[in-house]
């Protein structure tokens, strides 16, 4: 081929020569245009135009053959078909592309290398001229002529020029194409989108450049391969594969492109590099991804034509694709790991119970959800806000001055607690906030953790409630009640402890029990065991003070569950109950006692009888009222007066009567006795109560005249009867001897206390279901102790021979047990003492 | 002169003298009996106008005893002495025209309160009222 373009005009005819002309203002034309398709249609149209051929058409190596990209001329099918293929050395284009030389037949009937287009049956001559580059068959121009022709050097040396300016052309062409293609992938990976997408973008790009229906990017991910994407119409790979000897792992495994075709998998196969295939394979490209290291992945193409096959050409197209392919898949890469580290910060900062916020220059450049949820926002609507505004404007001014010393420098204390504003304006969130100075993009920031204290609080305050209600449970108690922890140290401690001990619970509170209550002393062990054993214990005190002994209970109960964390402690003054209980069982002793003494009452008071009738009898043979006394004294000798006399000095009348005195009491004693065993079922009958009271009062003035004790006629007998009591049915005989008792009691009383104006008041009213009996003195009355023991038997706060004790037992045995009534007192030192005794008017009840 | 006669029905030897001596000293006719049977001979050879009955007595006891000798001697009133402080006069007594003042118990701390019942009890009754 000649260097000049510029054919020699004098060596052919002058109508190729000018022609020649055109044709090489048209190959310079060629070296601006970029497209390899606009580039083919101009030159055959040129070529239609300037040749005496009725059909010039390019033919483009592609795929190791020939196909023809365009064609200008008579075709009988009205257009050139486009797409054919020629094998190299099929026909006289095939040979000229595969010899690399020119071939002119001036008579193609002649040639055996000719092989007719079915679409321009007219050719009798054809010119193949290839189109080559650096010794490469790019293509080949063929042009048919209708009539055999006479082919001169000149024509064939200027297409021969003509070619070479072509292979330029086509060579720039595809160079720019592929300049374009990498400029495309490389804009496209740059644009936001899946890596699918982008992988769709490379396949379509790629198959533009060459014959490529699968395209497949293979990643290599742990022990296995990943394929992010993989296209095609078949022989796909799965998403997600191990790794075995396959083409793939040998592209990685050598780090260069490998162009297989059937030949080349066979070799592979035989030599162990690959293992075989299930699928036939017709050709394959695979190229590493790498961006200068080790290859993480590989770019695939594959094609599955009959024929198919991939040249240097493609297998440089790829390559310069696979970097621009490891490059985007590398940004991808990591664009995707910094998503995803910023997702699992953002789901970490946004799940924390407490608010997150940078505050920078006043604003939020941040807030987490929690914090904008505190506020009722979305963290969205928080950045950019000013950070003061969602605090309490109360308070507002305060803590901005806190901001701006901290600001400068100054110490703030890193937790505070400050009042935020809600969004709706009105609602106030208390916050407890901690500040750290953080620096963030060129600059200091406020990185706040804000926690929100209300529900805190709320708790707080219900367990301050829990506190306190309890404590009002403890306090209703009747029951000293004290709490302890496993040290013995006070926990709670109840109004009745404090009553107790007149300790404070404030000032009990954390001290050691047996410091407050030495007095528990031994009680302490319980309380102890109680604490270890987890087992309550319960014991009875008995404790000494100037009010007299009182009896406690004290019971500690562990609490908690095994082990015990603590004890309850409750002590009850239970000296009632004791008294009570023993009255009761002083009681039943005396019913016991009573049951026996019905036997022997008759056998005592047969001889108290003999006694006493025996002592009444010497005292009356004393008297000089009996004439046979006088008698008597003469006859023996002496006078009466003188046995008097000597009777007198020899006390002996006192001795008697203290003889009739002591049997009578022996014979009171008896007859009290017996009435606790008395059968219950004695008929009672109407009685007027103010008359039974007056018959008392006669009766008791006589006892006490006969005895020349008391001066009963000195005490003022006041009657204050209702006219309107009605009769009450009772047992008049006993109701009687409680009469009886409380008057000699009053009387009694007044000589020991003996005021100015002795008065026993007997008052008799109606209440509504209650006939009411009081006797009242004014003497000096009893303290709370006695009082509450005054009907206790054997209680007596007489000396011993004036009263059993038996006396209001006995009363209030009587009232309360035979008649169903009841019976007390009211009594304050100085203050006199008012027995009350009430029967039912109805009569005692079933 | 003398009062009328009484007579006491006491196994009890002390209570029985003591009464004896104390009633004598009243200026009563005073017979004594240690028992019901005692008592009903005494009373068939004497006219007696007021019985001093204790109840628990060996042999008939003084319930009866006072219905057995009320029987006998409709004119003859009764007290009942007795050291059995429960006991409460039964229907058959009533009807021997025992009233409840006519029941003292022992031991009396005054004998008068009994001389003063048999004096109220030896009163001539109003005709017809037996």
């Amino acid at each position: 081929m000649s260097a000049d373009p510029e054919p020699d005009a004098a060596s052919g005819p002058p109508r190729l020569a000018a022609n020649l002309k055109a044709l090489a203002r048209s190959a310079r034309l060629m070296t601006v245009l970029t497209s390899e398709g606009e580039l083919s249609r101009l030159v055959v149209d040129s070529l239609r135009e300037l040749t005496a051929g009725y059909s010039a058409n390019l033919f483009l190596a592609r795929d190791a053959g020939l196909t023809l990209v365009a064609g200008a001329g008579e075709y009988r099918a009205g257009s050139a078909p486009v797409g054919r293929r020629l094998q190299l050395g099929e026909g006289i284009v095939g040979t000229a592309a595969r010899r690399g030389v020119s071939i002119a037949v001036a008579e193609t009937r002649a040639d055996p290398r000719f092989v007719s287009e079915a679409t321009l049956p007219l050719t009798r001559a054809e010119l193949a001229v290839p189109v080559q580059q650096h010794g490469q068959v790019l293509g080949v121009i063929d042009i048919e002529y209708a009539e055999p022709h006479v082919f001169d050097p000149a024509e064939v040396e200027a297409l021969e020029t003509l070619a070479d300016q072509l292979a330029v052309a086509i060579e720039n062409a595809r160079l720019y194409d592929l300049q374009r293609a990498l400029y495309e992938i490389s804009a496209a990976s740059q644009r936001p989108g899946s890596p699918e997408e982008l992988c769709a973008t490379i396949h379509a790009i790629v198959a533009r450049l060459m014959d490529a229906p699968n395209l497949s990017i293979a990643l290599v991910e742990g022990d296995g391969i990943r394929f992010p994407y993989a296209t095609g119409p078949v022989d796909l790979p799965p998403p997600r594969r191990k790794r075995y000897r396959g083409l793939t792992e040998y592209v990685l495994r050598t780090n260069t492109a490998q162009h297989v075709s059937t030949e080349r998998l066979a070799e592979l196969v035989r030599t162990g590099e690959v293992e075989p295939r299930a699928r036939r394979l017709t050709a394959w490209l695979g190229v590493p991804l790498s961006t200068g290291g080790e290859p993480f992945g590989v770019l695939a193409v594959q094609t599955y034509r009959e024929g198919g096959q991939y040249g240097e050409r493609e297998r440089e197209i790829l390559g310069f694709v696979s970097h621009e392919v490891a490059v985007a898949v590398e940004r991808k890469r990591a664009e995707e790991t910094l998503r995803q580290s910023e997702a699992l910060y953002r789901t970490l900062v946004d799940n924390l119970r407490d608010g997150v916020v940078l505050v920078q220059g006043d604003r939020f450049v941040f807030a987490n959800e929690s914090f904008a949820r505190m506020l009722g926002l979305s963290s969205r609507d928080l950045v950019g806000q000013e950070a003061a505004s969602f605090v309490a404007p109360e308070e507002s001014e305060q803590v901005v001055e806190r901001y701006r010393r901290s600001q400068a420098g100054e110490f703030e204390p890193r937790e505070q607690e400050l009042r935020l504003l809600h969004s709706d304006g009105e609602t106030r969130i208390e916050a407890g906030v901690s500040v750290a100075t953080v620096q963030y993009r060129d600059g200091f920031a406020s990185l706040g953790t804000v926690r929100d204290l209300r529900e805190r609080r709320r708790a707080e305050a219900e367990r301050s409630r829990m506190r306190g209600q309890l404590q009002s449970i403890i306090d209703a108690m009747p029951s000293v009640i004290v709490a302890v922890d496993l040290a013995g140290a006070v926990t709670a401690w109840n109004v009745q402890a404090e009553l107790m001990t007149g300790t404070t619970a404030a000032a009990a509170l954390g001290r050691p029990l047996e410091q407050l209550m030495p007095w528990l002393g031994a009680h302490m062990e319980n309380v102890r065991t109680a604490l270890d054993t987890g087992e309550p214990s319960k014991e009875r005190l008995v404790r000494s003070n100037a009010d007299g002994v009182r009896y406690l209970e004290v019971v500690s109960y562990p609490l908690g569950r095994e082990p015990a964390d603590g004890a309850v402690v409750r002590i009850d003054d239970v000296t009632e109950r004791v008294r009570m209980d023993r009255m009761m069982s002083e009681a039943e002793k005396m019913m016991a006692v009573g049951g026996i003494a019905a036997g022997i009452a008759h056998e005592i008071n047969n001889p108290l009888g003999g006694i006493m009738q025996g002592a009444q009898n010497v005292l009356r043979r004393f008297s000089p009222d009996l004439p046979r006394n006088l008698e008597a004294a003469r006859e023996a000798g002496t006078e009466l007066a003188a046995i008097r006399s000597y009777a007198e000095r020899r006390q002996l009348f006192e001795m008697l009567e203290e003889i009739r005195a002591a049997g009578q009491r022996a014979a009171g004693i008896v007859s009290d006795m017996l009435r606790f065993a008395r059968p219950s079922d004695l008929r009672s009958a109407p009685a007027d109560l103010a008359s039974l009271a007056d018959r008392m009062v006669a009766l008791a003035a006589a006892d006490f005249d006969l005895k020349k004790r008391y001066d009963f006629r000195r005490i003022e007998i006041v009657r204050d009867y209702a006219p309107d009591l009605p009769s009450v049915p009772c047992i008049a005989t006993d109701i009687e001897l409680v009469v009886l008792n409380l008057i000699k009691n009053a009387a009694q009383a007044l000589h020991a206390g003996w005021p100015a104006s002795p008065r026993i008041r007997i008052t008799t009213r109606r209440e509504p279901s209650w006939a009411v009996l009081e006797v009242d003195d004014n003497g000096p009355g009893m303290d709370e102790r006695t009082c509450a023991r005054a009907f206790e038997p054997f209680f007596s706060t007489k000396s011993p021979g004036e009263g059993t004790g038996l006396g209001l037992s006995v009363s209030r045995f009587i009232v309360v047990d035979l008649h169903g009534g009841e019976m007390g007192v009211v009594s304050s030192p100085g203050a006199g003492a008012r027995f009350t005794l009430r029967l039912p008017l109805a009569g005692r009840p079933a | 002169m003398s009062g009328p006669r009484v007579l006491v029905v006491d196994d009890d030897a002390a209570v029985r003298h003591t009464l004896e001596a104390f009633l004598l000293d009243e200026g009563f006719e005073v017979d004594t009996a240690a028992s019901g049977e005692e008592a009903l001979d005494r009373l068939a050879c004497q006219p007696t106008e007021v019985a001093v009955v204790d109840i628990r007595l060996p042999g008939m006891n003084g319930n009866e005893l006072i219905q057995l000798a009320h029987r006998r001697y409709p004119g003859l009133r009764f007290l009942v002495y007795t050291g059995a402080t429960e006991y409460a006069l039964p229907s058959g007594l009533l009807e021997a025209g025992l009233q409840p003042e006519h029941l003292l118990h022992k031991p009396l701390f005054d004998m008068t309160v009994m001389s003063r019942a048999i004096v109220a009890l030896a009163e001539p009754r109003p005709r017809g009222s037996s």
